[in-house]
């Protein structure tokens, strides 16, 4: 697996490679964003981890040269911010990153957070039962139950679910929800999702206690994360 | 630049429209009057009236007399040998012709008798005609003149007309006579018929009388003394006698600007007033109107020369005593040019020049102030919305009163940065400089001993971020979110924190969304602040309750509904005086905690929760639980869809 990441201070830089290298992964470190946004465009990787703005160009600028030349092709982006404010992350996911990371963050969080982003572009086939325990999700029978007990929910409910638990880890943005779950064409208020996750987590909860967390960013998504012990 | 011609103009057309319509007349004329008594000219001792006065009447009998009686004052007092003796008892028609002969011949004497001409108006059709002495006595007299005042608006006699006449004005005054045959002055016109027969009346020169004093200030005998010879020749001789009626009843009576008390003078009083006037050259010209107008507004444009430059106390007093000038003005050019100018529309109009200025300075400086105002709401702003400024109603006071506001806000401001720096100084920078320290002794520098100052420092100055971006919240920006979904984030949270002290978060939360309007960020962090508190110092092995209720309470006014969520544990003692401090800025919980354990985090997590909730339209607060326990609540207004939607649609 190879990454592309973008960052000048390299404090930071020495630091993340080492995590990364740790994990087995082939890193690329660029500290100015035309180069990178020249060699990413040139050669193949597998994912990009990009600062919030490096000298010559912001990350956001990067991402979206890149994205005009590579298109389909483009990996995926994983956003690092030093400022935690609403205005940056929207900014980022409307333009078109995957996921976001504000600093400082941890070395398993942040591989947790790698791992979510290129499982999405990888075609590993996912178990048709997810067996956690107290949980059980089967895919094939489109049921969830909780200490053997099935969940009732609505068909749309059960769209949702299965859509989170098949994307644990992932930032899920609502309109990205919208199109998955309620189809292209249907014109749905995006309060009615926050309805439908509030349902999820009430049926089957999801919550701490249960080992998972349902957490919402900034109102513009939605995340479901394994609780680690 | 364009203040000042505003008020030039207005004060412009205030002079000129009072100059030219004459609407101050009245007051111009009492200063003309204040004038002329105070500066009177001395009555000469070279004239004398002989008056038919109560006296006269009682000695000689009703009136008119014979012409006989004349005749013998006549010769009386040209015994004396006066200079010139100014008859002015009008003769219009014939007596008897012994009598008017033996009047003539008498005259004739004398050789110095100047007869009066009247012009009278005709009580039917209103025509003037000349009324000059029988042609005997006109022939006899060494002069003729007219006698007419005239007469002004509020029937004051006040002026005379040089030249006056039906036809042309031909007929000199008869004061004007009086000089010419006592040789003072040279004649100013000859007396002429008209040329042209015409019926006009035509007036010219007209000059205004200055009175030596009130009626009966010069020197007057009785008629009948004067004829009875009890007047001694040396009060006649060598002077200006003139004789005429003064006896109340006998008409020739006017009202003067002197008369005090409304006393009348006589017609030959008046006519001794035109003689001096003429004699000294002390008559009055009238300033023409139009030059008249210019001289106010000019007057009336002085004080805008230094009004720019004046505060406004002396700029008040300064134009108070600028308007006494244009009056100074007309007095000075009444006494000593002969000119009349009337001042009181150049006093009226510079009158105004200082509220018309101060209005204009007033404007200017009310931009000003909004200028100062709105610059002040920007520099300030994030806090107090600048939207109130745009309320264009607001008084002089109120805007005062909102710069001073706004001052206030930027003393608070001066005063946060006070507390930022003290905080960095102190809070941040003591446990900074404690790693550092230790780093550089190089002894043991083991991770475990660094943390704990650096994760103290960090979460200071994240806690200090967090409550900066709090306080810049704003109401356009929030979004309706799901209270509920919020609150089961933030216990997902703190679920590891709380159960590391053996503590259990016990979610009493409704199962449907509660809607509300605002941060999702700041809400939650809120939400996550209490819960820390409560993880911090509630007791271990307790448990704590997140728990929500609606209701409805007052704001504005109007109860709206609302939503309280609060956190709720056993927590140890606080007393009424602590909890209502806790929100306090920099305040941490306990100070003294018995467990020891210290204080995590900068003091702001609880002031946050009550900056966050204000910004809402909420508040926060805390409040003695059941059993010893603790409750820390929010209350937050609920959005307009919780109220109608309070089931989840559910497809």
């Amino acid at each position: 697996m190879r990454i592309a990441y973008l960052e000048d201070d390299s404090e930071h830089a020495a630091m993340v490679y080492s995590w990364l290298h740790e994990a087995g992964y082939e890193v690329r470190w660029f500290v100015s964003g035309l180069e990178c946004a020249r060699i990413v465009a040139a050669e193949r990787f597998d994912a990009c981890l990009f600062d919030w703005s490096v000298e010559d160009l912001t990350g956001i600028e990067v991402m979206s040269r890149l994205r005009i030349k590579l298109r389909q092709a483009m990996p995926p982006v994983l956003f690092l911010t030093g400022r935690n404010s609403e205005e940056d992350v929207v900014e980022a996911l409307n333009a078109g990153a995957d996921d976001y990371l504000v600093k400082p963050f941890t070395q398993p969080v942040l591989l947790a957070r790698l791992q979510a982003v290129l499982r999405r572009y990888a075609d590993d086939a996912l178990p048709q039962v997810q067996d956690f325990g107290r949980l059980v999700v089967d895919h094939g029978r489109r049921q969830i139950t909780v200490d053997g007990q099935v969940v009732a929910m609505t068909e749309r409910e059960t769209d949702l679910a299965l859509y989170f638990f098949q994307n644990t880890g992932r930032l899920l943005t609502r309109d990205h929800l919208v199109k998955v779950v309620w189809g292209l064409s249907a014109n749905v208020d995006t309060r009615t999702v926050d309805v439908h996750v509030s349902a999820l987590r009430r049926k089957i909860g999801i919550t701490s206690e249960l080992g998972w967390r349902l957490v919402s960013v900034y109102g513009h998504g939605y995340r479901l994360e394994r609780l680690k012990e | 630049m364009r203040e000042k011609s505003i008020v030039i103009l207005i004060l412009l057309v205030i002079a000129l429209t009072c100059s030219l319509s004459g609407a101050l007349q009245r007051i111009d004329h009492m200063v003309f009057d204040l004038g002329q008594m105070a500066f009177s000219e001395p009555i000469p001792d070279d004239v004398l009236l002989v008056t038919v006065d109560e006296h006269s009447l009682d000695r000689l009998g009703r009136w008119p007399w014979s012409r006989q009686v004349h005749a013998r004052l006549l010769d009386a007092l040209c015994r004396a040998r006066p200079a010139v003796v100014g008859f002015d008892v009008a003769f219009p028609e014939p007596q008897s012709p012994e009598v008017d002969e033996r009047l003539a011949q008498a005259i004739r004497r004398c050789g110095m008798v100047v007869l009066p001409l009247v012009l009278e108006t005709e009580s039917m059709g209103g025509q003037v005609i000349e009324s000059p002495p029988i042609p005997i006595l006109r022939d006899a007299a060494a002069g003729l003149g007219r006698v007419g005042v005239r007469i002004d608006e509020g029937g004051m006699a006040r002026s005379v007309d040089l030249e006056e006449g039906v036809g042309a004005a031909a007929w000199p005054l008869f004061a004007a006579e009086l000089l010419r045959v006592g040789g003072e002055a040279p004649v100013v016109s000859a007396v002429s018929p008209p040329a042209e027969a015409s019926y006009e009346l035509v007036q010219d020169g007209r000059r205004r009388l200055r009175f030596a004093g009130p009626p009966g200030s010069f020197p007057h005998v009785s008629y009948a003394d004067a004829l009875e010879g009890r007047v001694p020749a040396a009060m006649i001789v060598g002077r200006t006698i003139l004789v005429g009626a003064a006896a109340v009843g006998l008409g020739d009576q006017f009202s003067t600007p002197v008369s005090a008390n409304a006393l009348p003078m006589a017609g030959v009083e008046i006519q001794a007033n035109v003689w001096l006037g003429l004699r000294t050259a002390t008559l009055v010209r009238e300033m023409p109107p139009g030059i008249a107008a210019l001289f106010s507004v000019a007057l009336a444009l002085v004080p805008l020369s230094w009004l720019p430059r004046l505060m406004p106390s002396s700029a008040l007093f300064s134009s108070l005593a600028w308007m006494l000038f244009p009056v100074a003005f007309s007095v000075l050019g009444l006494t000593c040019l002969q000119w009349w100018f009337p001042p009181m529309s150049a006093v009226l109009a510079s009158f105004f020049a200082y509220p018309l200025w101060s209005w204009r300075r007033l404007e200017v400086v009310r931009r000003d102030l909004d200028f100062e105002l709105r610059e002040l709401a920007g520099s300030i702003s994030g806090e107090d919305d600048p939207g109130q400024l745009s309320a264009r109603k607001m008084g002089f006071e109120q805007r005062i009163a909102q710069v001073q506001t706004a001052r206030q806000r930027v003393r608070q401001l001066e005063e946060q940065r006070r507390e930022t720096l003290a905080f960095i100084s102190h809070d941040l920078h003591v446990p900074l400089s404690c790693a550092v320290q230790r780093l550089e002794s190089g002894a043991d520098c083991r991770p475990e001993q660094l943390l704990p100052s650096l994760r103290r420092a960090q979460s200071m100055a994240q806690d200090f971020l967090h409550l900066a971006r709090a306080k810049a919240l704003d109401r356009k920006d929030m979004k309706t979110l799901d209270l509920i979904f919020l609150l089961h984030q933030a216990a997902d949270e703190l679920f590891l924190a709380a159960r590391d002290r053996g503590m259990r978060i016990e979610r009493n939360l409704p199962a449907e969304p509660l809607w509300v309007v605002g941060d999702f960020d700041a809400i939650e962090r809120c939400a996550i602040n209490l819960l820390q508190n409560a993880v911090t110092h509630g007791l271990s092995d307790s448990s704590i309750v997140l728990e929500t209720e609606r209701g409805h309470r007052g704001i504005d006014g109007s109860a709206r509904e609302f939503v309280r969520f609060w956190v709720e544990n056993a927590g140890g003692e606080y007393n009424p005086e602590q909890l209502s401090r806790v929100f306090e800025k920099f305040r941490r919980g306990k100070e003294n905690d018995p467990a020891g354990r210290r204080p995590k985090g900068a003091g702001l997590g609880l002031y946050y929760v009550r900056t966050v909730a204000a910004k809402h339209g909420g508040r926060a607060g805390a409040e003695p639980g059941v059993e010893g326990k603790i409750r820390f609540w929010v209350e937050l207004p609920l959005a307009e869809a919780s109220m109608s939607e309070s089931h989840g649609r559910s497809t």
